[in-house]
Parts: C-alpha cells; sequence; structure tokens
C-alpha cells in the first residue's frame, strides 16, 4: 500500500513537471533556474481573460542581465529554435535580438510561440522573453499586434 | 396656606431645582388636577417628561429570540460577504484590465519590430 501511494506521488509530480516543462528548454528560465526571478518582472496570465486574443497562456520574462547572462538567454532560445522551421529570427552581429519561433503543436492541437527580443546598452541588455499557447496563429497575432 | 400657595412655593422651588422626584410628581398631579393658568407652565414641562418617563419605563422592548439573533447575525454576514466579494472583483478586475494592457504593450512591441519581409522584399525586387 505504501509502494503504491509512493507511485502515484512520482507520477503526480512527473506529470505536472512535464506539463510545466512542455519540453521547452526555456522553461528553466521560466521557472528562474537561469536568472534570479528577483531581477525579472514575470507576467503570467491563464484562462478566459486571454480567449479574446485566441490565447489561453500567456507567460512574459523581461529583465536587464550582462553580457555572460545574456548568452545563457539566448543559448536556451536557440535551442529551442533549432529544429523548428516555422520562425523568424535577426541577429545583430553575433547576438540573437529578435525571434518569433513557431514551436510545435500541442497533443491537443494548440499553436505555441516563443518570442525574444534584446537590445544592447552600454554592456547591459534588456532582454523580453514570452510564451504564448492558443489557437491563434502567426498571422493572427500579427494582425492583432503588429502596428506598423 | 392654601394648596394654591403650597403648590406656587414648590413650583418656585422646582425651578431653582431644589425639589426632590417625589415632590415632581407631586406637582405634575396637582398641576393636571386644577385649571389654573399660573401653572401652564409647569404642567407643560412636567406633563412633557413624564410622557417621556412613561414611554421609557412602559414602551414595549422587542425581544428578540436566539434564532432571530441567529438570522440577524447571518444576515449581517452575507451582506458583508457579498460586499467584500464586490469590492474584491472589482479590484481584480482592475487588475486584470492592467495586465492586459501591460500583455498587449508587450506583444506589440514584439510583433512590430523584427524585419518587415514584405517590404524589405519589394525593396530588393524594385532594385
Amino acid at each position: 500500500m505504501k509502494q503504491l501511494f509512493i507511485i502515484v506521488l512520482v507520477l503526480l509530480c512527473a506529470a505536472g513537471r512535464a506539463s510545466a516543462q512542455e519540453g521547452l528548454f526555456v522553461e528553466d528560465l521560466f521557472e528562474g533556474n537561469v536568472i534570479s526571478s528577483k531581477i525579472m518582472k514575470r507576467t503570467f496570465i491563464k484562462g478566459s481573460k486571454l480567449q479574446p486574443y485566441g490565447l489561453d497562456t500567456y507567460k512574459s520574462l523581461s529583465f536587464q542581465v550582462d553580457e555572460a547572462q545574456f548568452h545563457s538567454v539566448e543559448l536556451l532560445v536557440l535551442k529551442d529554435a533549432y529544429e523548428v522551421e516555422d520562425k523568424t529570427t535577426e541577429y545583430t552581429g553575433d547576438y540573437l535580438t529578435y525571434a518569433v519561433i513557431c514551436l510545435p503543436q500541442t497533443h491537443n492541437g494548440l499553436n505555441r510561440f516563443l518570442c525574444f527580443q534584446a537590445k544592447q546598452d552600454r554592456g547591459i541588455w534588456d532582454v523580453t522573453v514570452v510564451y504564448l499557447r492558443g489557437t491563434a496563429t502567426v498571422e493572427d497575432l500579427n494582425k492583432m499586434f503588429n502596428k506598423r | 396656606m392654601t394648596d394654591k400657595e403650597k403648590y406656587t412655593a414648590l413650583m418656585q422651588r422646582y425651578w431653582n431645582a431644589e425639589t426632590t422626584p417625589g415632590q415632581e410628581q407631586e406637582l405634575a398631579r396637582y398641576a393636571a388636577r386644577v385649571d389654573d393658568p399660573d401653572f401652564d407652565g409647569i404642567r407643560g414641562v412636567l406633563g412633557y417628561l413624564s410622557i417621556g418617563r412613561y414611554k421609557n419605563n412602559y414602551a414595549p422592548k422587542i425581544a428578540s429570540t436566539p434564532w432571530q439573533r441567529i438570522i440577524g447575525l447571518a444576515a449581517a454576514a452575507v451582506l458583508a460577504a457579498v460586499c467584500g466579494t464586490f469590492l474584491y472583483e472589482r479590484k481584480q478586475a482592475s487588475n486584470t484590465a492592467e495586465i492586459l494592457a501591460s500583455m498587449e504593450s508587450t506583444l506589440t512591441a514584439i510583433f512590430s519590430s523584427g524585419t518587415d519581409i514584405e517590404t524589405e522584399l519589394s525593396d530588393i525586387l524594385n532594385q
């Protein structure tokens, strides 16, 4: 009985972890394992409030870091972008400064996006990382949010 | 000494605040009994006071049963909960609006930057 209880507990923890990670390298960043969460501005929104945007999850992080920390964040984004075909990336010199990555869909057919934006000013990097999930396509998002 | 003289003297003492409650009652009874305009003033004052005392002492008190007290408390608790929920939801709604505005601003910054591929392609094709 005790063993069964432990197995169920382990499975529940694993399920929770799997749903939280969603198989992305940047999930470590969102969990505060790469950059201290004390210096990050974090916004997590879930549920019906996002329905008008065709989304069900919105997670964003913005923070200022030095070059070494910037590289560790950039690496996570590049790893997530590596095998994805549908993506827009821009570099300034050797540095990744912009990315909109259309991640593989979830098992229930929801679209997922990872967005990254970074600007450097006198050695300090101003970074924004956004994770989006929902029925909206990248075209929908462009229509809604591209004000150019 | 006639009754009138006795009660006139008592009335004088009443105006000087030198009478006891018993003497005041006696004076009030006398003033109510006689039809003498000299006692109109004291009749008015003591009559008014005695009506107030009567109401105070003999007016039926509203006795509440334990059930009535419980219902009253429950009603007050429900009212407090409804008001609390209303205020909390109003605050939440305002927070949600702020958060959504911040989200829109972030996504606008992202989707409005980056290279405009159409412009770039048309520039290349026009060269």
